[in-house]
């Protein structure tokens, strides 16, 4: 072999054959699966904020509710006011952690620039849709889990209908995960960010019957509260546990379904024009 | 021979510099502080009035009477906005006072622009007052913010303001010196947020801002009622409403010697340059 350390001598062009053309087929499956796998070690790595943080805060919540109206609300729906409080307060914790764990991702990684790192790669949009809502997805039903364990210590939860209980936990995180993913893609700065979690994010899920049975609600915000994904899926979400639903629960299934698939077309259709992410 | 240098304008009076006084670098640090707060209104002023707008919506909705009808439990016949509302006013108040002082501190350690405060003649007890009337000022005009929201919606009497403004500042200024300790203790934003989340938030939320002590299961009555955040908003609910559970006077004078204690104890810590790289 001669030395390689011989610069001068000409390059011989068969001996660097230029990059071989790697193909994926319809579904870049590896990359889907990394753009995942990014996206759950981004907030497993600092679960401490991202799942212990939200399971103090919501059993707070319970306390604080549980310790100032037990003594006055005795029961609703014939179960006590902890049982009814419950499965909302998971699904508010659920939902809110999806969409944190989607918006902020687009949002750092816009302000940080490493944005380019996910825009680069040979990812369709639909691919690209589908990895960070997934990990806004996988987030929120973790929450969710590790949150129902705690709070089932404390008040008597009990699961009348599993399949209404897993399908209304998935719906709900998809559609706060793709919520978050729009939200993270038209945000610029971070205020735009806290803008769009504290002026619609937590009013939706703080008064869409988290805390209370809707027909309390004054005629006028219980025909609003109809047309609201928010109360559908806290309500179908809480029908698993109770089974007592203020909605039929095939209406709110269809309702989730619908917005679901609104708003992954919307998310997709951003990510295809590059909507404040490509110039 | 050169032109002479065009000599600048003199600025305006009241931007020209003064002379060294004793509060010099003190106000020089609090108002440069203060400045840092700029985007508080956007973070801290809106939202924390807005949830709490939302909390006593939540309230009124959930209970049977709303919140005009009465508080069960409670010493004093009180209704229950009107008992919550100086328990949302307070806790908020003494999250932002922890929040500002601790984040700001750790803030200027994990960029490195502390080095500006630690280089400049600036003796401990200016910082340490810079740093605690920070976070002081900050809990009480966002806890005056959310009160004059809940003011629209509850009926207050205020029987004694100045014992409303009085706890309130003793309880903000305790807060931000922990804050202060807490912001030189920790080196990364998680532990500051562990702090944050699983020892503040907790312990100002089970003070007896939304029930009163009396019902609370036997060992956490007492735990409660003795701890001092407990005192913080019982003093300010009993300013603002004049129900109270414990001794105005007990309470004074337990938070002024917490206030005295806290700051010898941080000002020694800021003197000893304890924890000031990240």
């Amino acid at each position: 072999m001669p030395s390689s350390a011989d610069t001068t001598a000409p390059m011989q062009a068969e001996a660097m054959p230029g990059p071989r053309l790697r193909s994926y087929g319809a579904v870049n499956g590896r990359g889907l699966w990394t753009l995942y796998l990014k996206e759950v070690r981004r907030f497993l790595k600092v679960f401490q904020q991202t799942v212990a943080a939200p399971v103090v805060t919501t059993l707070l919540f319970f306390a604080i509710f549980t310790l100032a109206l037990g003594r006055t609300v005795e029961m609703v729906h014939g179960v006590s006011f902890g049982a009814f409080l419950a499965p909302g307060l998971v699904m508010m914790a659920m939902v809110q952690n999806a969409f944190a764990n989607t918006s902020s991702s687009l949002v750092i990684g816009k302000i940080q620039g490493n944005i380019v790192d996910v825009m680069m790669p040979p990812l369709a949009p639909w691919e690209l849709t589908v990895g960070f809502a997934l990990g806004g997805v996988s987030r929120g039903i973790l929450v969710g889990f590790v949150t129902a364990a705690v709070i089932a210590l404390f008040a008597p939860v009990a699961i009348h209908d599993w399949g209404a209980v897993a399908y209304f936990a998935l719906a709900a995180c998809l559609m706060l995960s793709l919520l978050g993913l729009i939200g993270g893609i038209w945000s610029e700065k971070f205020e735009h960010m806290a803008a769009v979690t504290n002026f619609i994010v937590t009013p939706l899920t703080f008064l869409s019957g988290t805390f209370y049975s809707i027909d309390r609600l004054p005629p006028f915000w219980q025909a609003i509260a109809h047309v609201n994904p928010f109360f559908y899926m806290i309500d179908g979400f809480r029908y698993g546990f109770i089974g007592h639903a203020d909605a039929p629960v095939w209406l709110g299934m269809i309702v989730l379904a619908v917005a679901d698939v609104l708003l992954l077309l919307l998310a997709w259709w951003l990510f295809r024009i590059g909507y404040k992410l490509k110039s | 021979m050169s032109e002479p240098l065009p000599v600048p304008p003199a600025p305006p009076l009241w931007r020209q510099p003064r002379a060294p006084g004793v509060f010099a670098g003190f106000w020089a640090l609090y108002i440069r502080e203060l400045r840092r707060q700029r985007r508080a209104v956007a973070f801290a002023l809106v939202p924390q009035a807005l949830t709490a707008a939302l909390l006593m919506a939540i309230f009124d909705l959930a209970s049977p009477e709303g919140i005009a009808g009465q508080m069960p439990g409670a010493d004093v016949p009180i209704t229950l906005g009107a008992f919550i509302a100086p328990g949302l006013i307070a806790i908020t108040m003494l999250n932002i006072a922890f929040q500002t002082t601790a984040f700001t501190i750790l803030h200027a350690k994990i960029d490195g622009f502390i080095d500006i405060e630690l280089m400049a003649p600036l003796s401990a007890i200016s910082r340490l007052f810079a740093h605690g009337l920070l976070g002081t000022t900050m809990g009480v005009l966002v806890g005056l913010a959310v009160g004059v929201v809940l003011a629209f919606v509850v009926d207050m009497p205020f029987p004694d303001p100045l014992q409303a403004v009085l706890f309130a500042v003793l309880g903000a200024w305790c807060i931000s010196l922990f804050g202060i300790f807490a912001g030189l203790w920790a080196r990364k934003w998680d532990s500051l947020s562990a702090i944050s989340t699983f020892i503040v938030t907790p312990l100002v939320f089970l003070s007896g801002a939304f029930a009163p002590v009396s019902g609370f299961e036997a060992p956490f009555a007492d735990l409660v009622a003795n701890q001092p955040f407990h005192f913080v908003i019982d003093g300010v609910r009993g300013g603002l409403t004049g129900a109270q559970d414990a001794s105005a006077l007990v309470g004074a004078l337990g938070m002024g010697a917490i206030a005295a204690v806290g700051a010898w104890a941080v000002g020694r810590l800021i003197r000893a340059g304890f924890n000031t790289v990240a």
